[in-house]
């Protein structure tokens, strides 16, 4: 274990109030990692607010209630809390071990979700009225419980025919949510298993070939038409001329200049010329109203929230734990990337959301169920 | 766990790269490329759009409005927004909410009228509850597409009446915009005036736009709006048009050419006259003020307010319309026939080639002993077959029973004068104001044609083949009478009359009466509305001060007319706000810099007639509708003349391959004449037939009983 990953007397400190502090709800609060749990809540609370300014004026114009997103926005963090709560009590090698059966569950919810009506032309969701439900989100936390346990198995050593396994049971989640078609989706599980592969100790040969893998499938959708017109030019649109909502978000993060243009102000965002902007784009509403700074903030707050997971990844008691870190890692670094890459034009546009500050009802909460995760490895680092 | 830490230091590593790679994009887009970015937003997301002023309004002599402003609501539909598989769908469904046919559409969408890359027009007058529809289903039609607005538009609560002189309005074409000062800010989707007032009075009545700044939304509609230039609004300008007066005149034109349809030609009985067109004018000889205006064939100006459709377009060309946009009162070049003679008479009485008393034998016609010599067989016969031999006869005769061979006489002697004073007659019909302009402020007005040698020797420089060289003596026998190449406008000829009928004055014509400031008068009706000072005082919010134009330099030093000159007395017009104002903070609105006009009487000219001659010359017309053997008796039977004394003049004008041309120029009451009135009938026969036409509106002047337009068919041969 290297030096720098060292579990610090700080975090030390904070297990040992949990041990003491027995089932209490005080005890598991104070049995989390104080500053990511506080950088996670701040990030929501913000994405709440960066929502509510994203969307007040159109709804309003539309004669529509101007804050409703932020009121769903609200519920859905409420939601979250809850889940992450409730994830991180339950020992995640309890939740390791019922992994095959979350898996299968998950499985089936993908198929069943092809029989839902498409919304947007993808069938992603099911739609119960209020609220709709996405479960390839799901699938993402269920992958990573899955790899996992089977990736821990074998503590020392991945053979090929172990490597070719955790690939396939990434790949049946990769292929369905490719389908649906959530290309996105897709895209943030294969991050995963790479990332999960190499913690679990692949060969730099065996990830040569997971990468050449990738490449050629990528080569294969491409040139077989695989890809909608629309999906081509959208992944490569991150050069040369923007497409429309890029270019907009461009705009949108320049004219805010160093200290933006304040909060419910800025006409990029507020009259709703960067479409998405409550959702996938919320970064340009950050951009532009928020300035510089505030851009600069959000990307460093969420860089300590990744630096709280590895750290805790690296403490964990068994290779599980520190697997389930490193997904959740992938997970959350892959987004956050690909997200404000996509609203910058450095990422091609995929439908990827904020982690955490997005708008998004499954997003949301299968994203405080992923910190709820690592809270869990980290109450756990000591039984 | 094999190199766990190191793997997971190599994931952080990534994670910072990731991140910093993050961080230095949004550092690049905040500072270097903001500027950029920033004004690649507003131009999409800002726009300078014009705000119109409200077009100055026209009204007639007594301040009822002729021509007004309606607030309408428009449709525009932007096809560049409008994704191409929904064009048919949405054009459709336009078409039939706004009740106009899917091709009529498609022709406002191509309309090279319209501005490229805005908005095209493509309905106006549209009614509230379409304009609700469209708003509250944007699916159906895409407010980023399709938008509406509220335009000012033309409407003319007195429909046709005095169409050729309220004009019409048109788009504005490029070169419009190059040939405009650029302070007054036309935009290519402004209108501008093409005809009649509205060209004329342009630049008082179209007002200065303003200026704004929208804030626009991704559909296009407007979100926020800054004002940069408030509008200014244009002037009214008053017309010196009597309503009543016009409206008996476009009556008694179209019944006095259905009376002469009724006509057969003289030299030929089976064959009935035309009269397709004609003219009407009614002129105040003390000021020179156009009362009345008619020129038929007529059109509609509301025809014009949305553009003119091609049906309307191809209706007003047909050689079959008799160019009906023409407004013949101005434009209309008439040989004037044997009203000629006032002009051929003055001359011969300056001249002291006759006096009133002079005798002449007319036997019918008038021979050129040199002609004859030279056997060369023309003639200049009377009227008539066989011409009608009128005896012994004085001028005042000769101007009743309308002698041709008394005049012809008289202009072969002008001739006989040599070249330096043969043009006598010529002379006099300039200084009555024939050959130019009455500088009557209206587009399009024709000078009209007097012919003498120089003239001649002109032409035949410009063009050697098509005209002769020679001024033979035939030429000015025939222009005595007013034919040869003599033409004139109805305006003119009334005129002249009016000169006559005044004493001796002869006035610019004028169809306004003044141009009143919209700006003070706003400010008046807000800070004293309670004491609203009338109209006509000289306090009030009329501006009178000189025409812009050029004016001519009065010939005489004399004006008959009593008027002072209100350029020279105080105006009331502060140019700069005055002290008061500022001193109690009233905040002025913004002040025109269109130069305000009230016309006072314009001097042009004054032709000198000897009381003796006067009285000789009106005596003659008087004659001409009262007297037995007078030209226009017939058409004046039962007239009060008594009480009402009316004086006139006929002519039956020959224009190559038409049927003749009726003319009458009347003027009353006698001895004070008041009004002077010329009417022509385009293939109307004799003149006696727009006598009667004359005798209609003086039977409205005079306040009698208006009776119909009659046939005029019997009475003396005359020409």
């Amino acid at each position: 274990m290297s030096e720098a990953f060292r579990p610090s007397h700080a975090l030390r400190t904070v297990g040992r109030s949990e041990r003491t502090g027995g089932g209490s709800v005080l005890a598991l609060l104070g049995s989390l990692d104080a500053l990511l749990t506080v950088a996670v809540m701040a990030l929501s609370s913000f994405g709440v607010l960066m929502i509510a300014s994203a969307t007040r004026d159109t709804q309003r114009a539309a004669g529509l209630d101007p804050y409703l997103y932020l009121k769903k926005q609200v519920v859905f963090v409420g939601l979250g809390v809850l889940a992450m709560l409730v994830v991180a009590v339950v020992d995640y090698r309890t939740l390791v071990d019922i992994s095959p059966a979350l898996y299968g569950l998950s499985m089936l919810l993908l198929f069943a979700v092809f029989l839902a009506p498409a919304r947007n032309g993808a069938h992603s969701w099911f739609d119960f009225g209020q609220f709709q439900f996405q479960p390839s989100e799901f699938t993402k936390l269920v992958v990573i419980l899955a790899l996992a346990g089977y990736g821990s198995a074998q503590r020392n050593h991945l053979d090929g025919r172990r490597v070719a396994t955790l690939v396939a049971v990434a790949a049946v989640p990769i292929g369905l949510i490719f389908l649906e078609p959530d290309l996105g989706g897709a895209l943030v599980v294969s991050v995963i298993l790479l990332a999960m592969l190499w913690v679990a100790g692949a060969e730099r040969r065996q990830m040569g070939w997971m990468f050449a893998l990738a490449a050629a499938l990528a080569l294969i959708t491409v040139k077989a038409h695989i890809l909608a017109d629309y999906q081509i030019k959208r992944l490569t649109s991150f050069v040369g001329q923007p497409v429309y909502n890029v270019s907009q978000s461009k705009i949108a993060i320049g004219s805010g200049g160093l200290t933006g243009r304040g909060l419910f102000a800025g006409a990029q965002t507020r009259y709703g010329y960067v479409p998405e902007r409550h959702t996938d784009f919320i970064f340009s509403v950050v951009g532009e109203q928020l300035g510089l700074i505030g851009a600069a903030l959000l990307v460093m707050v969420i860089g300590l929230v990744c630096w709280r997971i590895l750290r805790i990844a690296s403490a964990a008691r068994d290779t599980a734990g520190t697997l389930i870190c490193s997904g959740v890692l992938a997970l959350i670094v892959f987004q956050v990337f690909e997200n404000i890459g996509m609203t910058m034009q450095i990422m091609p546009v995929t439908g990827i959301p904020l982690p955490m500050v997005s708008y998004g009802g499954s997003s949301t909460i299968m994203e405080f169920m992923a910190i709820g995760l690592v809270l869990n490895v980290n109450r756990h680092r000591f039984r | 766990m094999k190199d766990n830490g190191r793997r997971l230091a190599t994931l952080g590593l990534m994670v910072l790269v990731l991140f910093s790679a993050l961080l230095v994009r949004v550092t690049l887009l905040g500072t270097v490329e903001s500027k950029s970015l920033t004004d690649q937003g507003e131009a999409t997301l800002r726009k300078v759009v014009p705000i119109a002023a409200t077009r100055g309004r026209v009204l007639a002599r007594d301040g009822r409005v002729l021509v007004d402003n309606l607030a309408v609501n428009t449709v525009h539909l932007d096809t560049l927004k409008l994704p191409k598989t929904e064009r048919t769908a949405v054009l459709t469904r336009l078409a039939s909410l706004l009740d106009v046919s899917f091709s009529t559409i498609e022709s406002r969408l191509v309309d090279p009228r319209n501005p490229r890359y805005e908005p095209a027009g493509i309905a106006s007058d549209v009614k509230e509850s379409a304009i609700i529809y469209i708003a509250e289903h944007p699916e159906l039609f895409p407010p980023g597409a399709v938008t509406t607005g509220v335009t000012w538009q033309r409407v003319y609560p007195f429909g046709r009446l005095a169409a050729h002189v309220l004009g019409y309005l048109g788009r504005v074409n490029p070169d419009d915009i190059k040939r405009q000062p650029t302070d007054l800010h036309y935009q290519p989707s402004d209108l501008i005036g093409r005809a009649g007032i509205e060209k004329s009075f342009e630049r008082e009545l179209r007002g200065v736009p303003g200026e704004e700044i929208v804030t626009l939304d991704p559909k296009g509609r407007v979100v926020a709006s800054e004002a940069v230039r408030d509008p200014v609004s244009g002037n009214d300008v008053r017309l010196a048009l009597d309503i009543d007066l016009q409206k008996l005149g476009e009556e008694t034109i179209v019944q006095g050419l259905n009376a002469a349809r009724k006509n057969v030609e003289a030299d030929n009985p089976s064959v009935y006259l035309k009269a397709d067109a004609g003219a009407l004018v009614v002129l105040d000889v003390t000021t020179g003020e156009v009362v009345a205006s008619v020129s038929y064939p007529t059109y509609d100006p509301a025809e014009f307010v949305e553009g003119l459709s091609k049906n309307s377009a191809a209706r007003l060309n047909s050689p079959t319309a008799h160019a009906p946009l023409i407004n013949r009162v101005i434009e209309g070049k008439y040989p004037p026939g044997s009203t000629f003679k006032l002009f051929t008479a003055i001359a011969a009485l300056q001249n002291k080639l006759i006096t009133p008393n002079t005798t002449y034998l007319d036997q019918g016609s008038f021979d050129v002993e040199e002609y004859k010599k030279q056997n060369i067989k023309w003639s200049w016969k009377n009227a008539g077959r066989p011409p009608t031999a009128f005896g012994v006869i004085d001028l005042r005769n000769a101007i009743r029973v309308s002698s041709d061979a008394f005049f012809y006489k008289l202009g072969f002697e002008f001739h006989g004068l040599g070249k330096a004073r043969e043009t006598g007659i010529q002379n006099v019909a300039r200084q009555m104001g024939l050959g130019k302009y009455t500088n009557i402020r209206l587009p399009q007005e024709s000078r009209g044609v007097i012919p003498d040698r120089t003239r001649q020797e002109l032409l035949h420089k410009l063009f050697p083949t098509k005209f002769a060289s020679a001024w033979p003596t035939g030429a000015t026998i025939n222009v005595s009478i007013g034919q040869g190449d003599v033409l004139v406008t109805p305006l003119q000829l009334a005129r002249a009359y009016a000169a006559l009928a005044n004493g001796g004055t002869v006035l610019d014509a004028r169809i306004e009466l003044e141009v009143i400031n919209r700006a003070v008068s706003d400010q008046n009706a807000t800070k004293r509305n309670a004491t609203r000072t009338p109209r006509s005082s000289p306090n009030s919010t009329i501006v009178p001060t000189t025409t812009p134009k050029t004016q001519s330099t009065p010939q005489t030093t004399s004006p008959p007319i009593a008027t002072s000159n209100p350029a020279t007395s105080q105006s009331p017009t502060p140019s700069t706000k005055p002290d008061f104002v500022s001193a109690l903070g009233i905040d002025l609105p913004p002040q025109t810099t269109l130069p305000p006009v009230s016309v006072p009487p314009q001097v042009e000219g004054h032709i000198d007639i000897s009381d003796a001659d006067r009285t000789a010359l009106i005596g003659g017309f008087r004659d001409v509708v009262s007297q037995r053997g007078g030209t226009a008796v017939s058409a004046f039977e039962g007239f009060p003349l008594a009480k009402y004394p009316i004086a006139g003049k006929t002519g039956t004008a020959q224009k190559a391959g038409q049927q003749d041309y009726s003319v009458f120029v009347g003027f009353g009451p006698v001895p004070a004449p008041k009004y002077a009135i010329a009417v022509i009938i385009e293939q109307g026969g004799f003149g006696r037939q727009s006598a009667a036409l004359v005798r209609r509106m003086f039977e409205g002047i005079a306040g009698l009983p208006i009776g119909p337009v009659r046939t005029v068919t019997q009475g003396g041969i005359e020409r």
